[in-house]
């Protein structure tokens, strides 16, 4: 059920997209956003996720803090840091690089 | 932080479950209204989670420092496991205790008579005269008496070069009768010294004053006596009235100045 392969590397690129898109969310929300963006395909092996997260918030491009939700839960809210966009733009242009090269090999190998 | 967080795990872990917690909770309810029965939604989401405690281990691992955290497991397991067979424990902490005492008392005393320089001036440049006896009754090879005529010729060899001064040994207690006691006899450890020897040594006085080699000048006349620290506070407390005053050490009267 999982096309994770696909998606194990740019997992924190895809995280720190739908965190400078969205705003602050949490965990949850962030794998359905990415599930529902890419309609299912990138269907998040939700487990990596929260390693995936806490390795962030030590690195320093996101930050979190506990809220207290509607339903009064407590969830842990992931927020991008400025230099977290500065790492989002890193990592949009060398993916768009790679894809592009990729691209490149294909077409005219 | 990250060092704060690995004594402080156990709020970690906490916080983890709880965000895993949270997770599970969310997709169950999602899946519950997509159709699935309670059960069925749960299992699913939990499956889909994967598997929590290594996920709880991979996040735990990120945010403490996983040595220390290590060491800092172990360190408590072997306390429970000592506190456990109690008895066994105990022995090996007197064993040891026992032994370390043991060493620690022997080096203490080796330090302080051994290793430690004398607390003297310039304790390097000090020199223990001895000479080869030919006595076949002597049990040393060495001997350390020299006669006061010997002494002094020696001594004004020496000059300029080498200082010489000269001390008795201690020998065994000698009674002495102190003027404040009334007539009543103590036993103290005396000893003769050239009269500079303090000046070499560069001691100096607590109160009063040493001998000199002035001191030394007319043999027998104006004999004085200096006391020393320990035995000031002992048995006169410190008191500074001891100047001046008489003790009788062995028959011979002394005038008492103090160290």
């Amino acid at each position: 059920m999982t096309r994770s392969d696909a998606l194990q590397g740019s997992l924190p690129l895809l995280v720190l997209k739908v965190l400078a898109r969205r705003g602050p969310l949490h965990g949850y929300a962030i794998t359905l956003q990415i599930e529902r963006v890419s309609d299912d395909v990138l269907r998040v092996e939700e487990g990596s996720l929260y390693p995936a997260l806490h390795r962030m918030e030590e690195l320093g491009w996101i930050k979190a803090r506990w809220v207290t939700t509607a339903q009064k839960r407590r969830a842990r809210v992931y927020e991008l840091t400025a230099a977290g966009r500065k790492q989002l733009e890193a990592e949009e242009a060398r993916w768009r690089e790679v894809t592009s090269a990729v691209d490149h090999v294909l077409k005219h190998a | 932080m990250r060092l704060a967080r690995t004594f402080r795990s156990r709020k970690l872990d906490d916080d983890l479950d709880e965000e895993l917690r949270f997770h599970l909770e969310a997709r169950t309810a999602e899946l519950a209204e997509g159709g699935l029965a309670p059960e069925e939604a749960a299992r699913e989401a939990r499956r889909r989670l994967g598997h929590a405690l290594s996920l709880r281990e991979s996040s735990r691992d990120v945010k403490l420092i996983p040595w220390l955290d290590s060491v800092g497991r172990d360190v408590r397991f072997g306390l429970r496991v000592l506190r456990k067979d109690a008895l066994v424990t105990w022995a090996a902490i007197a064993s040891l205790s026992l032994a370390i005492g043991a060493c620690m008392a022997a080096f203490s005393l080796i330090e302080t008579l051994i290793l430690r320089p004398l607390p003297v001036v310039e304790p390097e440049r000090l020199v223990y005269l001895t000479f080869p006896t030919s006595n076949p009754e002597d049990t040393r090879d060495e001997n350390s008496n020299f006669s006061y005529p010997l002494f002094e010729r020696l001594r004004a060899a020496g000059r300029p070069y080498v200082d010489l001064f000269g001390m008795s040994s201690f020998g065994t207690t000698r009674p002495a009768i102190f003027d404040d006691s009334g007539g009543q006899e103590e036993r103290v450890r005396a000893q003769w010294i050239s009269g500079d020897s303090f000046a070499r040594l560069g001691v100096r006085p607590a109160l009063g004053r040493l001998l000199s080699a002035a001191d030394d000048e007319r043999p027998g006349d104006h004999p004085v006596a200096v006391l020393s620290h320990a035995f000031w506070t002992r048995r006169f407390s410190r008191a500074p009235s001891v100047l001046g005053r008489w003790l009788t050490l062995e028959e011979k009267q002394f005038h008492r100045r103090c160290r």
